[in-house]
């Protein structure tokens, strides 16, 4: 039984390994069929060329096997754990370890500092990281999420007035007017509208995971205005500011009207690798 | 380092922000980081006579006027790690017991398709970029109001 239990850490933390790798090298197809969208249909020069300079580093990531870019994330992991196997500490310390592995392998920059000390852990691993948010489900699953500063450092929460919810898209695109040039557009935004505090984070984070390839009405009318701003690719003009806007709602208090904006570059990498049980 | 001085000929250099990839002494990928970030700490640099940036997102209004007569800002873009280690080559590294993305790196750089974002007359593309939006923003928004 220890042994079985032992075995499948070891596999967790291969597999944390692997799929990493996968997310820090290869953008997921619906972003970059987005991206080339973009490109295509993109008519101001300068933002042209910043576009082209994106799809061109692709390549070379996928060409060289290496990193998509140097800003290699805090690693937010997302795991589903099967009613066959049991939530406990191994688990999350089985996942913890393969992210430390892969600094190391894939190489990923060392990213986790003391808040306060700022000193370095050297292996993106530190108090509360990775973040690791589990839920249950049917199989054995570990999405990664790899996180990059520039973005989340200009993402937003706010406690509306439920009276404001009439101009709650004005919130949003106000948000990308403060966050400019800095989260490197065209962005994603994940957004959360709903649940407590914490809830509204957690669901804009959620909602980077979603596929971009379908959007919402209400999630088309937000893309639509925010690229009719022309702050363009890296904020030197254009018109693709946004690549998409995905929403998650949840539950809220009557006295309240949570709202999340979580940023997301256009390097919105993601990946999922499903564990195979054995019965 | 101001108290230590800075350990390069800092006259006629470029800075270029970025925390990048290393391994043993090879630049691996390294895009440019959000220079605001940076921005009250720039002034300084540029006293101290270096000719360049170059970063992504650019500056605030203080480092476009510190800019005007001796500098520009280059923009490169985000996340073009691969594409600009490319044209980069490590030639040496400061302070480096304080990690890889924070330590100084000195490289050597072979052309990079850069835009001059931030000038030395005060021209600041960022700017006019963000200016404009605004003024589309606000339009929408007392266009709604009156609605």
């Amino acid at each position: 039984m220890s042994t079985d239990n032992s075995r499948l850490m070891r596999e967790i933390t291969k597999a944390t390994c692997t799929v990493l790798r996968e997310a820090e090298l290869y953008l997921p197809a619906d972003v970059k069929s987005r991206l080339n969208d973009a490109y295509e249909k993109e008519s101001n020069p300068v933002a042209r060329r910043e576009l082209e300079n994106i799809l061109k580093n692709i390549a070379i990531a996928e060409e060289k096997k290496l990193p998509l870019c140097q800003d290699t994330g805090i690693i937010v992991i997302f795991l589903t754990i099967p009613p066959t196997i049991p939530y406990s500490n191994d688990l999350l310390l089985a996942v913890r370890e393969g992210v430390r592995i892969a600094t190391g392998t894939v190489p990923l920059r060392p990213n986790c500092v003391d808040p306060l000390t700022r000193h370095n852990s050297g292996d993106n691993t530190g108090p509360g990281i990775p973040p690791i948010h589990v839920e249950p489900g049917d199989t054995l699953s570990i999405t990664v999420l790899p996180k990059g500063a520039g973005s989340e450092n200009v993402s937003q929460i706010r406690m509306l007035n439920p009276s404001d919810l009439s101009n709650i898209d004005d919130v949003i695109i106000k948000a990308v007017l403060d966050a400019g040039a800095r989260p490197c557009p065209p962005v994603i935004l994940g957004i959360g509208i709903g649940g407590t505090f914490d809830g509204a984070a957690i669901l804009a984070k959620k909602a980077l995971l979603d596929p971009v390839d379908t959007m919402t009405p209400h999630e088309e009318r937000l893309l639509e205005r925010i690229n009719s701003l022309g702050i363009g690719p890296m904020g030197l003009g254009g018109d693709t500011t946004a690549l998409a806007v995905k929403i998650r709602t949840a539950g809220c208090h009557t006295a309240s009207l949570s709202l999340a904006v979580n940023f997301q570059c256009w390097a919105s990498r993601r990946a999922t690798i499903t564990i195979a049980l054995k019965s | 380092m101001i108290q230590e001085g800075i350990p390069f000929n800092p006259r006629g250099a470029v800075i270029y922000h970025c925390g990048p990839v290393i391994a043993g002494d090879t630049l691996l990928v390294a895009g440019p980081t959000t220079s605001a970030r940076m921005n009250s700490l720039t002034k300084p640099m540029l006293d101290a006579g270096i000719a360049g940036i170059i970063g992504k997102g650019g500056m605030n209004a203080e480092v476009r006027q510190e800019l005007t007569g001796r500098a520009v800002y280059f923009a490169f873009t985000g996340g073009c790690a691969n594409l600009a280690a490319a044209h980069m080559t490590l030639s040496g590294g400061y302070f480096e017991d304080l990690g890889m993305a924070e330590a100084v790196w000195r490289i050597q750089l072979d052309e990079l398709p850069l835009v001059v974002a931030m000038d030395a007359h005060g021209g600041d593309l960022f700017d006019t970029v963000l200016q404009h939006a605004l003024t589309i923003f606000q339009s929408d928004v007392n266009g709604k109001k009156q609605g």
